[in-house]
């Protein structure tokens, strides 16, 4: 177990530091663009405005694609073969086959895309809180925040409350990205770049908030995810030498 | 016993070893001489199976894959180790994967070199990394080493010393495929020469036959690589005509 779990951990810590970086980034930048949109909309005599309308007004998908993409484009470079090293020699001979290693680190990379939309949801929370302390009671009641986590798309794709068909896309979104991401690493330390796989992350990063309410829309992506998992799977299983 | 059997390996139709029989008993120091681009680095990476070749590798008579690949160690100028991991978290790691880790020795190189324990491997000079890329490959417990271009860039009073240690280091049954262009310092230090070139084993002495002939190994090299003497001062007179 102890073998598993240190190879485990060489991907765990390849991502750690970007994953938190990332986030920060990510939950700085929604909360600096959502503050100045709120703060120019109190200084007119209006009444306060409402969440809903500022936040689907905002560039809140925007910036969650822009850092959804960043953080997906540093999980493929876990374990690249570059100038500072070729760790593939090394992975090639352990204990644990390099095609199991590149199985458990797509499982951190997934659970690494998991956690970053769950502390995006954590600070969308945050941004309703900061709404509430600024414009006062009478410009939102009990339903308000709830409502919003099924309205805003951004919000409802990041909490989707007890819309079972998104939470699973969400999964098999995580899944197939994880898979994709160990792939091209795994692909790029035998000398081949695999695009495709890259073009997974972007894909995700822009379909992640369509779609809310539909069913059919979220078995779809669920499907197409479980085939870029499955894709990835193959090219893994695939194998092949250190050709370059 | 490592055997090489008829080993051939192209790159897209350019033929980069062509034929190539070695045999490597236990206990034996061999330098691999030869050119740039002449073969050595796919040879040992053959070896390694990190290429796919025509021929035979057998290691004590089986051959070369996943259940006798420990028994083969490899240090290389391109770097194996995991470049965000410290000396220490390497050696925990090895130690995990490889149950022949030798602590004492890797302890003793480790304070030789005077290298750092805590730092990440990033954070090395290429010297200091060329230094711990041989660390690993002599503390893994393998009974083979390749050592691939080990110490480009590292001081002349680095490596002579660390020949020296090298030889008093190594037990019987450990052998040493070590790659170099460095001829004269290694001289002292090997047992057998093979020189290749352009993908073929144009040559193959032991230390004692080309004593017993009275040749030093950079004779042996210039006589088997057809050195002509005469070339610089010819190229300098053709040069001179051409300035006339």
């Amino acid at each position: 177990m102890k073998k598993y779990l240190s190879v485990t951990a060489l991907a765990a810590r390849g991502v750690v530091y970007k994953l938190l970086g990332l986030t920060l980034l990510c939950a700085l930048l929604r909360a600096g663009e959502f503050w100045l949109r709120l703060r120019a909309e109190l200084k007119l005599p209006e009444a306060a405005p409402n969440i809903q309308w500022l936040l689907n007004d905002s560039r809140q998908s925007l910036i969650f694609g822009i850092c959804f993409i960043l953080l997906y484009a540093a999980l493929c470079t876990v374990g690249l073969h570059a100038r500072g090293g070729h760790p593939g020699y090394t992975l090639y001979r352990l204990r644990v086959s390099e095609r199991v290693t590149a199985v458990l680190w797509a499982a951190v990379f997934a659970a690494a895309l998991l956690i970053f939309w769950a502390a995006q949801a954590g600070a969308s929370l945050l941004l309703c809180r900061l709404y509430a302390a600024r414009v006062g009671a009478e410009a939102y009641d009990n339903q308000t925040f709830f409502v919003l986590f099924y309205q805003n798309r951004l919000l409802h794709s990041l909490l989707p409350l007890d819309e079972t068909s998104r939470w699973l896309r969400n999964f098999c979104m995580a899944a197939g990205l994880g898979l994709s991401a160990s792939a091209f690493s795994y692909r790029q330390r035998r000398g081949k770049l695999d695009y495709p796989a890259a073009a997974w992350g972007i894909y995700a990063a822009f379909i992640f908030p369509y779609g809310t309410g539909s069913f059919v829309h979220d078995m779809l992506m669920s499907l197409i995810f479980l085939f870029a998992a499955g894709i990835s799977l193959y090219r893994i299983w695939e194998g092949g030498c250190y050709e370059a | 016993m490592l055997e090489i059997k008829e080993v051939s390996k192209s790159y897209g139709g350019k033929n980069a070893l062509e034929g190539v029989s070695l045999t490597l008993p236990r206990g034996e120091i061999v330098g691999l001489f030869g050119e740039n681009g002449a073969g050595k680095t796919t040879l040992m990476k053959c070896v390694l199976g990190l290429l796919r070749y025509k021929g035979e590798i057998m290691l004590a008579g089986e051959p070369v894959g996943r259940k006798n690949l420990a028994r083969l160690s490899f240090a290389t100028g391109e770097h194996s180790f995991f470049p965000a991991l410290s000396a220490s978290e390497h050696r925990d790691f090895y130690a995990m994967h490889f149950p022949a880790f030798r602590e004492k020795r890797f302890r003793g190189l480790m304070e030789f070199f005077g290298l750092p324990m805590n730092k990440a491997l990033r954070g090395f000079s290429t010297g200091q990394k060329n230094q711990f890329e041989v660390i690993m490959a002599l503390a893994q417990g393998a009974d083979y080493i390749l050592m691939d271009e080990p110490f480009a860039g590292n001081d002349v009073f680095n490596r002579e010393d660390f020949y020296k240690v090298l030889s008093g280091i190594l037990e019987p049954q450990e052998t040493v495929l070590l790659s170099t262009h460095l001829l004269e310092e290694v001289e002292q230090f090997i047992g057998r020469a093979v020189l290749i070139s352009r993908g073929r084993i144009v040559g193959d002495a032991s230390a004692e036959e080309l004593e017993a002939q009275g040749r030093g190994l950079l004779d042996y090299v210039k006589e088997k690589y057809r050195y002509r003497a005469d070339r610089v001062s010819q190229a300098l007179s053709e040069l001179m005509e051409d300035g006339e």
